[in-house]
């Protein structure tokens, strides 16, 4: 491998790695909050990326205002699907497992409607960033890659500091911890997990809009990314934030170097192997120690 | 201030609570005793609305409180501190705090609120970065009181404060009881260690398989012989000289 590889390697593992994480999030402060396994998660990542190219259709936005445009759609779409299907199910008290496969029903359904609207094709996303390559140490690199690695971390670290520092932030890790221990101090856990599936779904959101300006958007985008950040939350153990993030730019760089030293034919089953790999040899995922906070 | 009328609970049901009647004035300390079982923790759950009666009825300030979420009890005034403290094991000691005082009436003077409590329990202020998980039992304890403080409770509902803690942390649960109290909250407590919450009572109500059998003061049920042995079945009860009586240590 030469040093060119190498840092194209970096960058763009730490590019996929972000988007990843970002999705790995939504899916751990979703399984925190309700212990529902979101498999509908990398629909809500599509939609955030036609959301975002349709803004784009009409009018000429700024890369931000798309990336904003993309959030919303995905908040929007993972309210939606909260208020009408999973807290429908909740008061119901039907199983979990009907509630997580539930989401499997979502997952098909989302890319299903996805195919009516925009289509079975796979659709360019315009270029996004104009200017040429930035040389980093004598290295030219892609300025998508670059601003996908920029925005992807000033999301993540936005998400933690809504965790600490706000009271809503904090109600929900209250509620997550001990759902009836925060009722008796005021907090109504039915809007906290509902406010959670919006945090998971405008990250996904992001995601998608990043994931798509680096390739294009097509109705079945999020199905194999959905799975894959299942696989970058499990290697954070599937509880904690920082897991999760460090999860998701594991994987990507795991991928992506394997894609560089073995095949890109092959990238999909060497992340798979690597889930079986987690699951068999440790559990509880590689990134977690007991006792520490999210 | 809180009028129970025949309450009935049943878990899948079983009968828990079998007709419970019981008061509590505005400025009381009521203390609930009773064997493991009992009904205790059930009848305040059914107040803080964890728990829908199967009948009966429950009034706070003569408002009938069937319907109400607990999360909605809580913006009344009624602050539950639940059995095991329950504190949030991953948030600091400072985000449990300000997660008692999530209620927007709780919210009023919130400062002032979390720096009182710093004062009466320093262990706390000591602690404020350190994980809720990482407290000892006794700090534990102090938290759970610090975080019903935030949530300036009009009714606080006490499930057995001082379980599990040494002897010298009891002491300190009572001064703080005490110290709710003399700020003008009324107080219902439950405790296994029926001396502690008796000598801390004006009243007390006697509960056995989900009845109330007993009601009276609390001194006079402290010197009352048929309270211990019958009720809480501790067979070794003695009277000491001076009517003092000496009742065992609550076996948990």
């Amino acid at each position: 491998m030469s040093a060119d590889q190498l840092v194209q390697g970096l960058i763009g593992g730490l590019a996929i790695g972000c988007i990843y994480s970002l999705i790995a999030l939504g899916i751990t402060i979703i399984i925190r909050a309700t212990e529902i396994l979101h498999f509908a998660q990398g629909e809500i990542m599509m939609i955030g990326a036609m959301a975002g190219l349709s803004a784009l259709w009409m009018v000429d936005l700024p890369f931000v205002l798309v990336l904003i445009v993309g959030m919303l759609g995905g908040g929007l779409a993972a309210v939606l699907i909260e208020l009408s299907i999973y807290r429908t199910l909740r008061k119901l008290r039907v199983p979990l497992i009907n509630v997580i496969i539930a989401t499997l029903g979502v997952s098909i359904i989302l890319q299903n409607v996805a195919r009516l609207v925009w289509g079975s094709e796979p659709l360019r996303y315009p270029p996004l960033f104009r200017s040429r390559g930035v040389e980093i140490g004598g290295f030219a690199v892609s300025p998508q890659l670059i601003w996908i690695v920029v925005l992807g971390f000033a999301m993540m670290a936005l998400l933690q500091l809504f965790f600490r520092y706000t009271r809503l932030g904090i109600a929900m890790q209250a509620a997550a911890q001990d759902p009836d221990a925060a009722r008796l101090m005021g907090v109504s856990v039915k809007r906290t997990t509902t406010y959670t599936f919006v945090v998971a779904g405008v990250m996904a959101g992001a995601a998608g809009v990043l994931l798509g300006s680096l390739f294009f958007a097509s109705f079945n985008m999020g199905f194999l990314i959905g799975i894959k950040a299942f696989v970058a939350a499990t290697l954070g153990g599937l509880g904690s934030l920082s897991g999760a993030m460090l999860g998701g730019l594991a994987f990507g760089l795991i991928e992506t170097f394997s894609g560089v030293l073995i095949s890109t034919a092959y990238k999909d089953a060497v992340g798979m192997v690597v889930l079986i790999a987690i699951l068999l040899l440790a559990p509880s995922g590689i990134f977690i120690r007991p006792g520490r906070r999210i | 201030m809180l009028r129970i009328e025949n309450l009935h609970v049943d878990y899948d049901r079983i009968p828990a609570l079998r007709g419970i009647s019981m008061d509590v004035r505005a400025g009381e300390i009521v203390a609930l005793i009773g064997a493991n079982g009992a009904g205790k923790s059930t009848t305040l759950k059914a107040i803080s609305g964890l728990i829908k009666p199967a009948a009966g009825k429950i009034e706070f300030n003569d408002q009938p409180t069937a319907g109400f979420a607990p999360e909605q009890l809580v913006e009344l005034g009624i602050i539950h501190v639940p059995e095991g403290r329950r504190i949030f094991p991953r948030l600091t000691v400072e985000e449990n705090l300000k997660v008692g005082a999530y209620a927007a009436r709780a919210r009023i003077g919130e400062k002032a609120t979390i720096d009182r409590v710093y004062e009466l329990f320093p262990r706390l202020a000591e602690r404020r970065k350190q994980a809720g998980a990482s407290l000892s039992g006794g700090e534990q304890q102090m938290l759970a009181f610090g975080r019903a403080m935030m949530a300036k409770p009009v009714l606080l509902l006490l499930d057995e404060p001082s379980l599990g803690l040494a002897p010298i942390l009891v002491e300190e649960v009572a001064s703080a009881i005490d110290r709710f109290h003399d700020g003008g909250v009324t107080v219902l407590l439950v405790e296994q260690n029926a001396e502690l919450a008796l000598s801390l009572a004006t009243r007390g109500f006697v509960i056995e398989t989900g009845r109330i059998v007993l009601t009276d003061t609390g001194p006079n049920l402290l010197n009352n012989p048929k309270v211990w042995t019958s009720y809480l079945g501790q067979e070794d009860w003695e009277v000491t000289t001076g009517g003092e009586h000496r009742a065992p240590a609550a076996s948990n």
